[in-house]
């Protein structure tokens, strides 16, 4: 957690940032020429890239032109404060590895690739030697393709080096609270896409955080504590309303059948008051390599989409400056506008953060959708047959 | 201007003395963001100063003229101070010479044994 002093400098409208990059455990931050943009996002799985560009006047850097494979190239970003008496606070943003790298006059450039770059490498099973998986916690299953086909750390603890352990305990909790088991069969898909047909499959979101550990949660309920964006913290505002993310009739295939090639059953729920204020937008949830058995199952996911996404979303994009770059994708938080008469009483979830290194801009994406109703989502009601609202 | 002092640069082990005219500009630029918020406030972001010297020079004696033409080219690092009699009177500025074009191209009238130009001093 930061500081108060960390956090004071934040909310100083004078500070003197401080960047950092290290390259192979090594500070190489008095040669960076232009900072690279961290991305990072729940809507959609795939790894992310850095570019960051170093003078290479003296050469230094010429030796990866022949030795790019044998460098242990692991690098970090951070940035933060320099405390007057206790030495640099800094934030991790990104830790990732050298995957390519270009030269152009006396500069030089690394890209770095985190460590989705890895599963989006191998793949699991084949036609030939399928992986079917019975009956399993959803979590387990991802668990067990990050590591045991994505060779990423499978150690059970906090000192798992690829893995957000706690919040993965967490995750797994949740699935074995509702009694959620999914079927799984991989024929050779790569990991990163049954990861992610896993995580739409169960109304979850994973993102790669700055230590480089991949974080997998589920949408939760927007409280009055989560963080608020004022008017002096940001420069920029926009709103993006679509129907198009709307859904109040959602259909839930289950059961399915590999052999036959086939899904067995499907369920459905509709959101009546949406229906009736919007006319039907309906949706259909199946994924051909995950899949549930039972009906409360497809019950439980179906009533968790109707629930969040009944009302037409009204997305913001505010370009905050480093007020946002100790924020998470995932976390909820609330927003001012008076022009907007957008106030504090209302959440959304942090869909998207970009954060320019160079420009010291970051950019929020935030999505109503993820937590529609705000405070009155209550998660645990949505296992049982309780009409929310 | 204390008649005193003595303006000094060197690339670590050649010292060449300047006799700028009365016109030495010293200057500086802070490396920073700004940005104007929402709500009126300005937002700055500071990472960074760099100091600069600028001066005109007459006089100057043809091996010094090609001495610093010749740390111009090479990028040299050098250090500028100025003393007072043997004391050092300000900080040392690390610096390069970054003229655009060559500091001494003209030779002083009616010497040809003299030279005269410019010195753009950037810290580094």
């Amino acid at each position: 957690m930061p500081t108060s002093w960390f956090l004071d400098q934040l909310n100083s409208t004078t500070s003197e940032p401080v960047r950092v990059f290290t390259l192979a455990g090594s500070d190489h931050s008095d040669n960076v020429y232009k900072w690279p943009t961290i991305k990072r996002e729940i809507e959609n799985l795939k790894f992310n890239i850095a570019n960051i560009t170093m003078v290479n006047a003296d050469g230094l850097y010429n030796e990866f032109i022949e030795s790019l494979y044998m460098i242990p190239a692991t690098c970090t970003l951070d940035i933060g404060f320099s405390h007057p008496t206790s030495g640099d606070e800094l934030v991790r943003l990104y830790s990732g590895y050298v995957e390519k790298i270009a030269y152009s006059d006396q500069s030089m450039q690394f890209q770095l690739r985190d460590k989705l770059y890895k599963l989006s490498l191998k793949k699991v099973g084949s036609d030939d030697d399928p992986i079917s998986i019975s009956s399993e916690n959803p979590a387990y299953i991802a668990w067990t393709l990050c590591t045991c086909y994505g060779g990423l750390d499978s150690t059970a603890s906090d000192s798992n080096t690829d893995i957000d352990y706690d919040y993965y305990t967490s995750w797994y909790s949740e699935f074995e609270a509702d009694d959620i088991k999914t079927y799984a069969y991989y024929e050779g898909e790569k990991i990163i896409k049954c990861i992610d047909d896993l995580c739409e499959y169960t109304d979850s979101f994973a993102w790669v955080n700055g230590d480089g550990k991949i974080v997998f949660n589920r949408f939760t309920e927007v409280s009055s504590l989560d963080f608020i964006i004022f008017e002096g913290q940001y420069k920029k505002i926009g709103i993006d309303i679509d129907l198009a993310k709307l859904t109040n009739r959602q259909y839930v295939n289950y059961n399915y059948s590999v052999t036959s090639d086939y899904w067995q059953n499907q369920y459905s729920e509709q959101n009546t008051v949406s229906v009736n204020s919007y006319s039907v937008h309906e949706k259909v949830l199946g994924k051909e390599n995950i899949w549930y058995v039972a009906q409360a199952q497809a019950s439980n996911i179906a009533s968790r989409i109707v629930t969040r996404k009944a009302n037409p979303s009204k997305d913001f994009k505010i370009d905050t400056l480093l007020y946002g770059i100790h924020r998470e994708p995932g976390t909820n938080m609330r927003l001012v506008n008076s022009f907007y008469s957008v106030s504090s009483a209302t959440g959304w979830v942090v869909s998207k953060q970009q954060i320019n290194m160079d420009s010291f801009v970051t950019i929020i994406k935030t999505t109503e959708a993820l937590s529609a109703s705000a405070f009155y989502l209550d998660v645990s009601n949505l296992d049982g047959d309780e009409v929310l609202l | 201007m204390n008649d005193d002092i003595t303006f000094k640069i060197d690339d670590g082990s050649t010292i060449i003395y300047l006799y700028p005219d009365m016109n030495v500009q010293i200057g500086g630029r802070r490396i920073e963001k700004k940005y104007r918020l929402q709500n009126g406030d300005l937002q700055v972001y500071n990472t960074g100063y760099y100091g600069t010297v600028d001066m005109k020079l007459k006089y100057v004696p043809y091996s010094d003229a090609m001495a610093i033409n010749a740390w111009w080219v090479g990028g040299s690092l050098l250090n500028y101070y100025y003393t007072n009699s043997s004391t050092l009177v300000s900080s040392y500025l690390h610096c390069a010479i970054r003229n655009s074009k060559i500091p001494f191209n003209k030779h002083q009238e009616p010497y040809a044994d003299l030279m005269e130009g410019s010195l753009k001093l950037e810290e580094v």
